[in-house]
């Protein structure tokens, strides 16, 4: 009940921010030039093109025509016409999301259990060699840049070692055709295996594998920064001394008492390193050719599709904005000394 | 006999008591900066750090006079050249190796020299990193402490501001800053700093209300000092140390974002001096081979980042009071 009301709340705290990123963008739009050309589609024709400017009320003043844009935006969700796609923006959101979330998805998956998994053994054996090489390999891994540990892994294990299939997006369409099987979810490693196709299931999984290892590469290494300092505080703290007085075995104590409590202020790095797996994405599906909205964004970025990018950065807000909210209400429940308020 | 009084009096204001009074003033900053260096000593990882950021500092200084060191006399840019176009020689037709004579780090696509690339391109990543780190920090100086010491208005205005450039990951509201003023390195550069100071903002703010509570502070009120003299003198150097470690470790940061839309071709043209350029220019050839023109900018870029990365790291265990003893 408490949690209810405070995500409502939370809820709520949103909206005024989210007005504020559409007013943003909305600026930035009427800085670049005429606006109608937002809205615009190849097939229109002179007339068509003024009728549209009267109907959405370009010919009005700038604060009018936001609240026009807003209205359109919320009631019919129109952004506006991608060029670069060839499709109404929400049409492409709608379209490329899915190959995102799955990529982001298992990548965000990969991170936690092994940031978690290495963290905690960073802070056990502290200043051993374990843990020396742990923290300059994590300090390595958030230096390089994304784009270049994709082409290096690409080149290795596809191009020299043969053993990655090619970068052509999420599965192979020629050997196993997409419309073989139901679709449930639009994650395709969950979707294959519902429909007991464990071929397929396969195929998708080696597609996944190097996009979903170059994304988390440095969000692994955020995550056992943040657990192995946390877990080094814990581990220090009197309640452990207590755990161990008791006679409780090293194991029980790691497990049991310092690796749950070391968790919770490891979450909020979770939910801010969802920002860069979403900016990650923009680069890692360029390189993999998977079909999600970070390839669609790079390519409009190109073709100067702003109706594109003011949807992808709108979207991106709001999925940014949820994750953490998601977030502080994990907090909240692993941590029962935080008052929701 | 009244004279010699009276410059007894005003001997603490001659040249020579200033100089004192400086001096006496100074020697515990002088001790305290030698604690710190001494702690830094001792910390490997800080000390790799500097060494890589004072080499990647000179390299950037002096690269307009040894990027052109080991090209051909026929192929040295002339004097009205853009220096960000890479020297080309038209005559190679396959690409040619690392320790190939003239081009040590061999030839890239449009038989651009590699050399002079990496070279050129560490003065251009370290002015994109001082231009937006340094812009966005006085802007969140500026803002941060007159709204963390004011409160009010100005206080909520400015954080609500920062509340929505904060709810969405930097590169990507850069993008749509950035699709918006057109292509090239210097919208880039005005871009990430659009979307930079709101961080330093929040932070300087936070630090300044912890720090205005303090008891030092009412003591500065109560002798009579200004708001601007209190900010300027009392508070700002309080919150500084934990800026400075973020600000370290963001020169890397900018860098790093700054390839990656370069990469995906918003920022240089091809054949510029720009790392993330040049690992988009190659990679065609990568594949065929040719792993020098990926390899050499891509870890140009990384060292780079490592080496704010490592001295930030370390500046912070050096900084935190709890940690020095």
């Amino acid at each position: 009940m408490q949690i209810a009301t405070y995500i409502i709340r939370r809820l709520i705290l949103l909206i005024p921010v989210l007005l504020g990123v559409s007013i943003f963008v909305f600026a930035l739009t009427r800085v670049a030039g005429d606006p109608i050309s937002v809205y615009v589609t190849p097939r229109m024709g002179i007339e068509e093109i003024a009728q549209l400017r009267e109907n959405l009320g370009l010919d009005e003043s700038v604060p009018v025509q936001y609240f026009l844009w807003l209205k359109e935006m919320i009631i019919n969700l129109n952004l506006g016409y991608s060029k670069f796609a060839e499709l109404p923006v929400t049409e492409c959101l709608v379209k490329y999301f899915p190959a995102t979330l799955e990529l982001t998805l298992w990548s965000m998956i990969i991170s936690i259990i092994i940031g978690i998994w290495l963290g905690t053994i960073s802070a056990v054996k502290k200043d051993t060699m374990v843990d020396h090489t742990t923290r300059v390999t994590s300090l390595i891994a958030v230096s390089i840049p994304v784009f270049w540990l994709g082409l290096l892994l690409l080149d290795l294990f596809y191009y020299i070692l043969g053993w990655a299939p090619a970068p052509t997006g999420r599965h192979d369409e020629i050997s196993y055709p997409i419309s073989e099987i139901n679709s449930y979810t639009q994650i395709m490693l969950i979707d294959t295996a519902l429909n007991w196709r464990w071929d397929m299931f396969v195929d998708a999984l080696a597609h996944l594998i190097l996009p979903a290892i170059t994304l988390s590469f440095a969000t692994v290494a955020l995550i056992v920064r943040m657990m192995r300092s946390s877990m080094l505080e814990v581990l220090g703290s009197e309640f452990v001394r207590t755990a161990r007085m008791k006679g409780a075995s090293e194991r029980t104590v790691i497990r049991r008492h310092a690796r749950r409590n070391a968790l919770i202020p490891t979450t909020t790095v979770i939910g801010l390193s969802f920002g860069g797996l979403l900016t990650g994405a923009v680069l890692t599906e360029s390189i993999f050719s998977w079909p999600g909205i970070g390839r669609w964004s790079a390519g409009a970025l190109l073709a100067n599709d702003q109706a594109a990018i003011v949807g992808f950065t709108l979207f991106s807000a709001i999925i940014y904005v949820l994750a953490n909210l998601i977030v502080d209400v994990l907090y909240a429940y692993l941590d029962p000394r935080v008052r929701l308020g | 006999m009244k004279e010699k009084q009276e410059s007894i009096l005003d001997e603490d204001l001659s040249f020579k008591g200033r100089l004192k009074d400086i001096k006496n003033a100074l020697l515990p900053r002088l001790r305290e900066l030698r604690f710190s260096l001494y702690l830094m000593k001792k910390s490997k990882i800080s000390l790799v750090g500097l060494a890589i950021v004072l080499i990647m500092i000179i390299i950037a200084i002096i690269a307009p006079y040894i990027a052109t060191a080991f090209l051909p006399e026929n192929l040295l840019p002339g004097p009205n050249a853009d220096p960000m176009r890479i020297p080309r020689d038209y005559s190679i037709i396959t690409p040619l190796p690392p320790g190939s004579e003239g081009h040590p780090f061999g030839t890239g696509e449009y038989s651009t020299d590699i050399y002079y690339g990496i070279i050129y391109g560490a003065h251009v990543s370290m002015r994109i990193a001082i231009f937006v780190v340094g812009i966005a920090l006085l802007i969140g100086l500026a803002l941060g402490s007159i709204s963390g010491y004011f409160g009010g208005i100005v206080d909520e205005i400015v954080m609500r501001i920062t509340d929505v450039f904060l709810s969405v990951p930097g590169l990507i509201l850069a993008m749509a800053v950035v699709v918006v003023l057109g292509r090239g390195l210097d919208n880039i550069m005005l871009a990430f700093t659009i979307v930079w100071w709101p961080a330093y903002c929040r932070y300087v703010r936070g630090q300044v209300l912890t720090v205005r509570e303090s008891t030092f502070i009412e003591a500065a009120r109560a002798t009579g000092a200004r708001d601007s003299r209190i900010i300027v003198k009392h508070i700002l150097p309080n919150s500084l140390a934990p800026l400075l470690v973020a600000a370290t470790m963001d020169m890397g940061t900018v860098v790093l974002v700054t390839a990656a839309l370069s990469y995906i071709g918003f920022g240089a043209d091809p054949g510029m001096a720009e790392w993330g350029r040049m690992v988009s220019d190659g990679q065609q050839y990568f594949i065929a081979g040719s792993w020098w023109m990926v390899v050499f900018p891509g870890l140009a870029i990384m060292m780079f980042v490592l080496g704010f990365n490592l001295l930030g790291d370390g500046l912070r265990d050096i900084l935190d009071p709890k940690l020095r003893k």
